[in-house]
């Protein structure tokens, strides 16, 4: 039966029994209905409002039967008045119970609540104590046990909360709770030495406990394990330290920009570099300092790496000192705005002025050798030389005398004749200077220039100037040519040089072969992203020593040979990033193989700056590969003399 | 003298065909007939060997060079003045060609004068030389004639002996030397004894420019 039917129930019974003892006199009757009343009460007394409601009901019926029975005023006859009375007892009993099964109820809520709470603390993964103002346990949860490696509440429960803490914290952790006995609450970290001697770091928060407008009786601490994240973030604050100083230590120039290029950080070595304070630095951007003539290349390598996340690359550009004079800086920019940690452009960078002096210097000396291999060269090939020039200007003189004798005299014959021969005057003339032309351009010393060049005309223009040479005298040259070769950026005349040292070289090995087996061939191919140039004799072969050895300097298997011409070929070609090597042919003679890279991404900066500019001067050569589209392959590959011409006085 | 009567041409040899043409064109403004070949094979295969003139040579040539042609020409007994052009000369050179019997050697682009100056020269040596051969194939039948006693005293007066020595010499009498002598200078055609040496000389190939 549900319980919401019980109240009424029970009421009407009570109130039906009220009428019937106020009605008979049948008291046994009465007696048992009030049992029966009393029996049933403990089960609507199940709350505090019920049982008011049922004591309110029987309050209300008591005073309602003082009010019908004028008898309880009179008091005259002893049945009714006995009646009453026992009616009164009755109702009083019933609402004693009543009350006392209410009590019983509210103890058992609070027994459950808390069992509840207790369940809560004990639960608890952090240690929840209660301790007096004595630091003593009063109270402890079982994670609390656990902290102090206490395998039961005895260890703990009325000990010094001290005595587990390390001497240098106990002083501080006494003051800490007399000052939250004092009203105070707060939050203290010490170590703590547990009972089988394992440390620890604990974070304890206390509150007072205590009742308003009274003194602290107790302090309820809840205490944290914070040995783990503590030790994570010493570990990760020396890392940080570390990586800290080793970016601001960096030898290396270190920088982090934002999307407009404004630096957010540098390193220290920002001072040593370019001279500013890595707090100044701060407040310039990327193209603050840039030489004018850069600044276009800087912008585009921004831009080029801005919009790929993750994206690297490196330039070489100028950039002014603090102190007001440009430097060679070698920078890469890498593209972190998109990682949430960095959200920045990592910028590193180092001056490489010195470097770039040095390697100044380097190529200066390796064109200064090259000369002085191509004098020689020419120097060796004067007989045939005064040979070739001595051929037009014999013609010359003989036409020239030729025409004045024929002039003499009279006759459309003769003047017919007279300038036929002074056609012929002018066309050798030019073959003399022609001749000379070719010879000045492959000796002249002046500073490299890179253009781009079609290798096929180096290769051509080589084997005209070699057909003067007595050393290639009855060698018979086959050319393998390839068709529509694709640009390369070179200096033709070291690249014209190398040729001829190794053809010359070539022609050479074969000076014991036999006459008509006498061939070299040159060929010239395009793997993937370069240009192949082979030589190919028919010639002694290599000397026994490993074939690498006649790169050497000073090396040489000729009794008149210098030792130069292979090494500083090899030079030449390392220089323009190329490789040059020699393989034994499978029958007879060798094959000298040389690349020229096709792209010019190289980070070598060009050869057309003439002066470096530390000191602030500007050089205006194009040393940016972005700048290097300026110049137009097909000019210049039309005019192919006019990087050399102009130079030449 | 006139060439044309002598009918000498200039022969060139060069495979430059520039410097062959010039050369050409210079003897052809002197009105002199030329002949050019553009190698030594190429002059070897169609030379008229019964041409006269001169010959001006280019040393340097694919193929047989100048100074090889030369000597093979001088061994076969080619009588021709050669004249020796080079675009470079060297002393090693010019001692061979000279030796190879070269009437003279040049280099190109000297003066424009001396090519022409030497081919006349070459041309009136050839003229005079000519005119020595037929003098000397004339002395040679001469000699031939003489008889061996005749021979035996023209070698002693040739070599300056006198009479009375010739005469003890050979054991005859002097008359008989004097006779001898007499009959000697009458089929050699000598008006006197100097002119008999002089022949003797050029009949032994020894007389000299």
């Amino acid at each position: 039966m549900k319980l919401k039917y019980l109240l009424p129930i029970t009421l009407a019974i009570s109130a039906v029994m009220f009428l019937v003892d106020l009605l008979t006199p049948l008291e046994v009757l009465t007696g048992i209905s009030y049992l029966i009343l009393a029996v049933a009460f403990p089960f609507v007394a199940r709350s505090a409002r019920w049982s008011w409601a049922v004591a309110g009901w029987c309050t209300f019926l008591i005073a309602l039967g003082v009010v019908l029975d004028p008898r309880f005023v009179i008091g005259t006859e002893l049945g009714n008045l006995a009646l009453t009375n026992h009616s009164l007892l009755a109702i009083s009993m019933w609402c004693i119970t009543g009350l006392v099964l209410f009590a019983v109820e509210v103890q058992k809520k609070l027994a459950q609540r808390e069992m509840e709470l207790r369940t809560i603390v004990e639960s608890e993964p952090e240690c929840v104590s209660v301790l007096d103002c004595e630091n003593q346990v009063l109270q402890i949860n079982q994670a609390g046990l656990a902290m102090l490696e206490a395998d039961q509440l005895a260890q703990v429960k009325g000990h010094d909360w001290c005595r587990w803490i390390v001497a240098d914290n106990q002083a501080e952790f006494r003051a800490w709770i007399r000052r939250v006995a004092g009203g105070e609450s707060g939050q203290m970290t010490y170590e703590v030495v547990g009972l089988r001697g394992t440390r620890r770091w604990l974070e304890s928060h206390a509150v007072p406990l205590k009742n308003p407008g009274q003194p602290v009786v107790s302090i309820l601490a809840i205490t944290r394990d914070i040995t783990v994240p503590r030790m994570a973030d010493e570990t990760l604050r020396a890392l940080e330290r570390r990586f800290r100083a080793m970016v601001e230590k960096s030898f290396e120039g270190v920088a982090l920009l934002d999307e407009a290029a404004r630096y957010q950080f540098a390193g220290d070595s920002i001072q040593r570099i370019l001279g500013w304070q890595p707090a100044d630095f701060t407040q310039r951007s990327l193209f603050d300092d840039c030489h004018p003539d850069d600044r276009r290349a800087c912008e585009s390598w921004l831009r080029e790496i801005s919009t790929q996340p993750g994206e690297s690359r490196t330039i070489i550009y100028r950039r002014r000192h603090q102190r007001g004079d440009y430097r060679w800086i070698e920078a890469t920019l890498t593209n972190l705005l998109h990682d949430p940690a960095v959200q920045g452009i990592v910028n590193n960078f180092r001056d490489i002025t010195e470097r770039r002096r040095a390697e100044e210097e380097s190529r200066r000396h390796l064109a200064e050798m090259a000369h002085t291999n191509r004098l020689t060269t020419v120097g060796q090939m004067v007989v045939e030389l005064t040979h070739e020039i001595n051929q037009p200007l014999y013609a010359i003189s003989n036409f020239s005398q030729a025409s004045l004798s024929v002039l003499k005299e009279n006759g459309a014959d003769n003047r017919e004749r007279a300038v036929k021969w002074t056609g012929q005057i002018g066309e050798q003339a030019r073959r003399a200077a022609e001749i000379i032309r070719r010879l000045r351009r492959f000796v002249q010393a002046d500073a490299p220039i890179r253009a781009p060049s079609a290798i096929n005309d180096i290769g051509l223009n080589v084997i005209r100037l070699l057909e003067m040479d007595p050393r290639l005298h009855g060698v018979r040259i086959r050319t393998e040519w390839l068709e529509h070769p694709p640009p390369i950026y070179v200096d033709r005349i070291q690249i014209e040089q190398v040729l001829v040292n190794l053809l010359i070289n070539a022609a050479e090995a074969m000076e014991q072969t036999p006459l008509d087996e006498r061939e070299i061939v040159v060929a010239t191919r395009a793997p993937q992203d370069q240009i192949e140039v082979t030589v190919r004799d028919s010639g002694c072969g290599l000397p026994q020593q490993p074939a690498e050895r006649v790169f050497e300097s000073y090396y040489t298997t000729k009794p008149d040979g210098m030792g130069m011409g292979l090494a500083i070929s090899r030079s030449l070609i390392e220089d323009h990033g190329g490789k040059l090597w020699v393989e034994a042919n499978p029958d007879r003679g060798v094959t000298f193989h040389f690349t020229l890279p096709l792209t010019t991404a190289n980070l070598k900066p060009a050869d057309g700056v003439k002066s470096e500019g530390p000191k602030g001067d500007a050089p205006n050569g194009d040393h940016l590969k972005g700048d290097e589209a300026k110049v137009d392959p097909i000019s210049s590959l039309t005019n192919q003399e006019a990087p050399h011409e102009h130079s030449y006085s | 003298m006139s060439t044309a009567t002598l009918n000498q041409t200039v022969i060139v040899v060069d495979d430059d065909p520039a410097a062959r043409d010039s050369v050409a064109a210079l003897v052809q403004s002197q009105s002199l007939p030329v002949q050019t070949f553009s190698s030594a094979e190429n002059f070897l295969e169609n030379f008229d060997r019964s041409q006269r003139g001169v010959m001006v040579l280019d040393v340097r040539m694919t193929g047989k060079t100048g100074v090889e042609l030369l000597e093979q020409l001088q061994s076969e007994g080619f009588a021709l003045p050669v004249i020796i052009i080079t675009g470079f000369a060297n002393v090693p050179l010019a001692v061979r060609a000279m030796r190879a019997g070269a009437y003279s050697f040049l280099e190109k682009g000297g003066s424009e004068q001396e090519l022409w100056t030497t081919v006349q020269e070459a041309l009136q040596w050839e003229a005079r030389s000519r005119e020595r051969e037929t003098l000397r194939q004339e002395i040679r039948q001469h000699l031939a004639e003489l008889t061996s006693d005749e021979q035996r005293v023209l070698d002693r007066l040739v070599d300056g002996m006198p009479n009375k020595v010739i005469a003890a010499e050979l054991d005859i009498g002097l008359r008989t030397v004097e006779l001898r002598r007499a009959t000697i200078l009458k089929k050699m055609n000598a008006r006197s004894l100097a002119e008999l040496v002089r022949f003797v000389l050029i009949a032994q190939d020894k007389d000299s420019e």
